[in-house]
């Protein structure tokens, strides 16, 4: 488990801090840190939605493993939710950050761990 | 606790160490709020029962929880999640095995032993923001399990020290830092850095060593002094108290001075994360 970690850690982008690898307190990602930005894209329209407020247990799992399975699966329960946006659904993106410190000044910057558009027709 | 003091006093590694674990459970009860009520019910049932304390069975069905625990929370369970599994992993084979003290014991030791190896694994060799002593220095000012000994670490006031917490968390107006890193916090994260790889390289080189080498002497005082410290500063008692219970089975049956220090850690941590949450102030 420990060694699947790791891999997943490096190769997947799993916090750290998660995952039985025994990284806690190891890094400054820590999953918390971590944020989740979703856009629905409709015929000439984006509009943000707020994953961590309409759908935290999923926007929780991508923002901790920004796997293909929990983008796909965060995307899934934002597209169902309701809209006032007539327009047909295109595809929901997905954006997951990080945030790495600058050791001098402490001055946090974001990193793209992982961005993800599903089409409408793979909800 | 009357139980615990008799499983310092009986010479039974394994009792005081099943007790623990039980104990444990209960003071810091896990899982969501489906699998909380089973935890609970299953840790004081084989707290109060010394025959199914001692019944594979018990610890069969904790391993069940514990592992369907993982299961639904996967990928959010934290380590303690995952050592407990493998600690009532431990315990089960335990009871299958023809000298179940014997085999608790040598488990108890591999899994101390290879949770401190992956621990200075990622904080040595694996994370970008360890060794250089970043992560203490955000550590202290911005996590709130830490919120009591920032003022103290860092030297700064509470209007500066929540000028820091705004700029780390990227809340900050201003695009420049408030100020350099604080001489103080920039020594304290140094010495915690540098205490952190040395204790638990060392701990993990004690466990991992065979029993006749002299540096596998040292294993019960690095474990206290690693609890005692690390566990008075970061209140994480459910992963303390498993180390603990795990650091009991493998003492020695005729060193129970050892298990008396395990039991007074164990009190200390719990005191301490009593502390915490009365120092502890909004951020």
């Amino acid at each position: 488990m420990a060694l699947a970690q790791i891999a997943l850690a490096l190769g997947a982008q799993l916090s750290p801090w998660l995952g039985g690898g025994f990284g806690m307190f190891a890094s400054t990602d820590g999953w918390g840190r971590r944020e989740v930005q979703a856009v629905a894209v409709r015929q000439g329209l984006r509009r943000t939605l707020e994953p961590m407020n309409d759908a935290p247990g999923a926007s929780r799992r991508a923002a901790a493993l920004p796997s293909d399975g929990h983008l796909h699966a965060l995307a899934r329960e934002l597209a169902v939710l309701p809209s006032r946006d007539e327009a047909p659904l295109h595809a929901i993106e997905i954006r997951v950050w990080g945030v790495e410190f600058e050791r001098e000044t402490l001055a946090p910057r974001r990193v793209l761990l992982r961005a993800l558009s599903v089409p409408a027709d793979a909800l | 606790m009357a139980q615990v003091v008799r499983g310092i006093a009986s010479n039974d590694p394994m009792a005081l160490a099943l007790r623990l674990t039980a104990l444990g459970l209960l003071l810091r009860p896990v899982g969501g709020p489906r699998l909380r009520p089973a935890f609970l019910a299953l840790a004081a049932f084989l707290l109060v029962a010394p025959r199914a304390r001692y019944a594979r069975v018990g610890w069969a069905a904790l391993l069940v929880l514990a592992v369907a625990r993982l299961v639904a929370d996967w990928p959010l369970g934290d380590n303690h999640a995952y050592l407990l599994a493998y600690w009532c992993l431990a315990v089960t084979l335990a009871f299958g095995d023809v000298d179940p003290r014997g085999a608790l014991a040598e488990n108890g030791r591999l899994l101390i032993g290879l949770t401190f190896a992956f621990a200075i694994l990622w904080k040595a060799v694996l994370s970008s923001d360890f060794a250089d002593g970043t992560f203490f220095r955000v550590t202290i000012l911005a996590d709130p399990r830490l919120a009591g000994l920032a003022p103290v670490a860092s030297g700064l006031s509470p209007e500066d020290l929540s000028r820091w917490r705004d700029w780390i968390g990227g809340h900050a107006l201003a695009s420049e830092a408030p100020g350099p890193v604080p001489t103080r916090l920039a020594a304290v994260a140094g010495v915690a850095t540098a205490w952190t790889l040395l204790i638990e390289a060392a701990a993990a080189a004690s466990f991992l060593a065979p029993s006749r080498w002299r540096l596998a002497r040292a294993r019960d005082a690095l474990l206290v002094v690693f609890c005692a410290t690390t566990y008075a500063v970061i209140p994480v008692t459910g992963f303390a108290w498993l180390l603990l219970a795990m650091g009991a089975a493998q003492s020695s049956p005729e060193r129970s001075a050892w298990r008396a220090a395990y039991v007074a850690v164990f009190v200390w941590v719990a005191f301490a994360a009593a502390l915490h949450g009365a120092v502890r102030t909004p951020v």
